[in-house]
């Protein structure tokens, strides 16, 4: 029973180090795409800081949450199916 | 140099792929022909191939008591497998059904005259000079001998690792590109503003001196 406690444990551990360091990547790219569009109609700084602000709001930036539940998910998958014969 | 760098490589391929081989689930077609258990000794040498103390089976002083399935190949080879709970963390197989395995594998019992095939699945390897045996994790019955098996689950553990070290690999040229190089441009601009200073002041210096010593002449 300790052997699950620690593996909640951990692995919520693990998987937050996860996602904070591909959360940190897709905001990165998203940056660097929005630089790269910038086509000087406007203020540069606004029109980055206002495409990130969309992008947080959009449902592929919250899909990231996925690296929480996918793992989670196999892990059950993996004890029903090991362990049902 | 070179010749380093690639037996590096090698080395770390051939550490990836033994651990990935012992790890990764494996099927054997084979006969059961006895199920039991018996005191074992896990000691240093080779407690790293069993699992860990809390997972369910007790160990006191080196030894514990563990399940075996005795079982022989279509080819008269016998094998010997281990049955016991994996515990949580690792290998990731999450397994706690031993005892029904157990009670499955005598159920599926059978002798040389009526022989019943079964599919064990299992990781790990037999290393009789260690006392090592593989860890089976199921067993089903097959048609015959020479059923073939496709191994769903390594092929998709192995290409969700590809995808892994890939995205690994763009996330670190990202970094690199995005945060390091900016840092590393930013420290030799002031870097070489420094030495531009020293340079003008070094010429100042010189003219200063240089005027001093004209005014002494």
């Amino acid at each position: 029973m300790i052997g699950l406690l620690e593996l909640i444990g951990f692995g919520f551990l693990f998987q937050t180090v996860v996602y904070l360091i591909v959360r940190a990547y897709a905001m990165s790219v998203t940056r660097e795409n929005l630089e790269r569009r910038f086509d000087g109609d406007q203020d540069r700084a606004t029109y980055i800081a206002t495409g990130l602000t969309q992008y947080r709001h959009s449902l592929r930036f919250k899909l990231l949450w996925l690296f929480y539940i996918l793992p989670l998910a196999l892990i059950i998958l993996t004890a029903y199916l090991v362990n049902s014969q | 140099m070179n010749s380093l760098k690639w037996t590096v490589r090698v080395v770390l391929i051939l550490l990836m792929g033994g651990f990935l081989h012992y790890t990764l689930p494996q099927h054997d077609i084979v006969r059961v022909t006895n199920t039991y258990n018996r005191m074992t000794s896990v000691s240093g040498s080779n407690s790293w191939a069993y699992a860990s103390p809390d997972a369910g089976t007790t160990t006191t002083a080196g030894a514990r008591d563990i399940r075996f399935i005795e079982t022989v190949y279509a080819n008269d080879k016998v094998m010997v497998y281990r049955n016991e709970d994996t515990g949580w963390i690792w290998p990731p197989y999450f397994k706690y059904d031993s005892s029904n395995l157990q009670a499955r594998a005598s159920d599926l019992k059978s002798t040389k005259a009526a022989p019943v095939w079964v599919s064990i699945t299992h990781y790990g390897w037999r290393l009789p000079i260690l006392s090592i045996y593989p860890n089976a994790v199921a067993i089903r019955e097959v048609a015959g001998p020479d059923v073939r098996i496709i191994p769903y689950v390594n092929i998709i553990v192995l290409i969700l690792l590809g995808i892994g070290g890939f995205m690994i690999r763009r996330m670190w040229l990202q970094f690199v590109e995005r945060t390091v190089e900016p840092v590393v441009a930013e420290v030799q601009e002031t870097w070489d503003g420094v030495t531009a200073k020293a340079d003008h002041a070094s010429k100042g210096a010189k003219g200063f001196l240089a005027r001093l010593w004209s005014r002494r002449k």
